[in-house]
């Protein structure tokens, strides 16, 4: 029964039950002046709160009985494997690539990062990885800023000047 | 006949038709990338029209506008990002056709639709348009409501086995609307004490990050092998007439939805798309088919979203109301000549609405070849190995969350929505309703809040209006057989479509 209940999709639907019921409480800060009567700004996202701490009650249910019955297979052990590893490296890089963008600038940090992400998803051909990355990013910094007028980040400091020799 | 032969002068001569294909052109290469659209195209436009003659500068900014929302589509097909939002729900069923390598096909009924879907509502903005803008006026709260209702059900036909986690994707994608200041009241939603959230959560990115960086994290785990390797050679197909014949229905009732929902002021394309893909689920004799690659699924989306083009103009030209976000910017492109659209510019003008109406007609066909052009372009795109076209379409869906707003917030949306869909798609929880709710959220919350205000807190008044009570209705009724459908076990239509096919994400666990 253990193994049962360790399965994703119950673990899945007890985080989105107990997130729910944080959620609720959290509407209860909107406040609402009820002059004129009708529903106010937490009204909505209540009903939808709740109805979605049954429907996630209700996936958890019908899963666990389904492992029950042997319908589905139970939780299998978590393993630490070549495929997690790279998925792990890829949120990784995309949350330091987001997170060092105002810092670095658009510029001067997007080949580096595509770079990385061609090796993580496997591009052999060193031709590619080292021009593509410098040829897209020059490419999209000319169309969005000069044509777009997107002020894509240019970061701080010395990135700063590096960016300003283009936008 | 005097106006009508004075039009034809105005747009059929080397200028005219030169900006014509130029604006289809741009405007569909401009709506097959992620990020930009057709409303940032128009309004880069406006101050280059200012030193054109009225009628050109009209007719290139309506050409934009035809030729974008079409764009979309392509990069929906091809890779899985609509490239516009009113694109997404082609995607549905556009994506899993290519990767079944149907790519071609889904294209060509892509392009043919969306030609034929431009030219009907075209037509009827031609014929009625006075009369048109009367029944747009005529739609209350009410009726806005009842639209959101009759899109929403969509969630449960496409359930299917998955109805109960449908439910759950939906009902978050509609909490997530929720985000930000009330429209009504000025209450901050779920902000959390910062100022991140204040401006909501904006579906463009999230619908990018939900599909694209989705699967380019589902694609890093699999070790870079993308499932895609049926689509090496891409081509575009326009559908035979016996291909047309056969989607005649759908085609039809889309074209109608469209031009309708297009006449509705602050109801745009993207709407058009969802309703009309609802109806044509909800009118097929084998919905559970929906979702896994058919023509219907392209056709419907497709015919809808570009006959939204021809009714959002309705409102514009006769009322001075805009139908739509690229309409609204289109208005700036009459106030730039000193013209204020609305009943006084027939009058005064009516060689420039005419002007404007042919070129949309020859636009719609121009989008034909253009459409043909830029399919083949990106299509070439999917001979490049995944590892080199996975970093480039991340680096494009970045920027393009970017440029909505200037602000990263929309990019760590992006990212945010694509660890959700990720982890959506690993556990068999489909992604389509995420998206439904968070489009639709909005619009379904205020007109029924505001609705209510208007009767009192009256729940009946919704029931007892004859357009918003019939579509109520029809909603229920195919909601209430959704359910008992499920119940008896009918096929899913949504599992293909929640995770990759082909693509070892190893276990549910």
């Amino acid at each position: 029964m253990l193994k049962a209940l360790f399965k994703g999709e119950i673990v899945i639907s007890l985080i989105t039950f107990i997130g729910a019921i944080y959620l609720y409480h959290e509407t209860t800060k909107f406040g609402f002046i009820d002059l004129y009567g009708g529903l106010g700004p937490s009204h909505w996202p209540k009903l939808l709160l709740v109805l979605l701490m049954a429907f996630s009650l209700g996936v958890a249910i019908n899963v666990f009985r389904k492992v029950k019955k042997g319908l589905l297979p139970a939780a299998a052990a978590m393993t630490l494997d070549r495929g997690k590893i790279k998925l792990f490296s890829a949120i990784g890089l995309i949350v330091l690539y987001i997170f060092l963008m105002k810092i670095i600038g658009f510029l001067v940090l997007t080949p580096f990062v595509m770079i990385a992400f061609m090796y993580l998803l496997g591009e052999k051909s060193k031709v590619w990885i080292f021009t593509i990355p410098f040829a897209l990013t020059l490419g999209i910094v000319v169309l969005f800023t000069k044509v777009m007028y997107v002020p894509l980040p240019r970061g701080i400091g010395i990135f700063l000047s590096i960016s300003h020799l283009l936008y | 006949m005097e106006i009508w032969l004075g039009a034809f002068q105005n747009v059929f001569n080397p200028t005219g038709l030169f900006l014509i294909a130029a604006g289809v052109m741009m405007g569909v290469t401009l709506g097959a990338i992620p990020g930009l659209n057709s409303t940032m195209g128009t309004a880069l436009l406006i101050p280059f029209t200012f030193a054109m003659q009225p009628t050109n500068g009209l007719v290139l900014l309506s050409a934009v506008y035809c030729g974008g929302t079409f764009g979309g589509s392509i990069s929906a097909i091809l890779f899985n990002v609509p490239g516009a939002p009113e694109a997404s729900v082609t995607g549905f069923d556009g994506y899993p056709m290519a990767k079944a390598g149907k790519a071609a096909q889904a294209l060509g009924i892509a392009i043919m639709c969306s030609c034929i879907g431009g030219l009907f509502s075209v037509f009827v903005m031609n014929l009625v348009s006075p009369q048109l803008a009367k029944i747009g006026l005529s739609f209350s709260q009410p009726e806005y409501f009842a639209l959101g209702v009759a899109a929403l059900t969509l969630i449960a036909s496409l359930g299917g086995d998955n109805m109960l986690k449908a439910f759950v994707a939906g009902i978050i994608g509609l909490l997530v609307a929720t985000i930000g200041i009330d429209p009504m009241t000025s209450n901050e939603r779920f902000t959390f004490g910062g100022k991140a959230l204040i401006g909501g959560v904006n579906f463009i990115p999230a619908i990018i990050g939900a599909f694209a960086v989705s699967e380019i994290l589902a694609t890093a785990e699999a070790g870079g092998i993308s499932s895609d390797i049926q689509m090496l050679k891409v081509s575009t197909t326009l559908p035979r007439l016996k291909e047309l014949i056969q989607l005649k229905w759908t085609i039809i009732r889309s074209a109608v939805i469209g031009t309708l929902i297009g006449i509705l002021p602050g109801v745009g394309a993207t709407t058009a798309a969802f309703v009309g893909y609802s109806e044509a689920v909800r009118w097929s004799r084998h919905p559970e088919k929906f979702g896994t690659g058919i023509p219907e699924g392209i056709a419907a989306p497709e015919t809808a979203n570009n006959a939204a083009t021809g009714g959002a103009m309705v409102p514009l030209l006769t009322l001075g109301i805009p139908g739509s976000a690229t309409t609204a910017v289109i208005i700036g492109g009459f106030l730039v000549h000193g013209l204020q659209p609305g009943p006084m510019l027939f009058l005064n003008q009516p060689k420039l609405m005419y002007s404007i109406f042919i070129s949309m007609y020859t636009a719609n066909f121009f989008m034909l070849f253009a459409g043909l052009i830029v399919a083949k372009l990106f299509s070439n795109f999917r001979k490049v190995r995944y590892s080199i076209l996975g970093p480039c379409i991340f680096i494009f869906a970045t920027v393009g969350a970017f440029g909505i707003r200037n602000d990263l917030t929309d990019v760590w949306v992006m990212f945010t929505f694509g660890l959700l869909g990720y982890v959506m798609k690993k556990y068999k929880y489909p992604i389509a309703p995420l998206i439904i709710g968070l489009v639709l959220g909005e619009l379904t919350e205020i007109s029924l809040r505001r609705g209510l205000r208007m009767a009192n807190d009256d729940l009946a008044d919704f029931l007892f209006r004859p357009i918003g009570g019939t579509i109520l209705l029809v909603s229920v009724i195919s909601l209430i057989y959704s359910i008992y459908s499920s119940v008896r076990k009918k096929p899913s239509i949504l599992e293909s479509t929640a995770a990759p096919a082909g693509i070892d994400i190893k276990g549910s666990d």
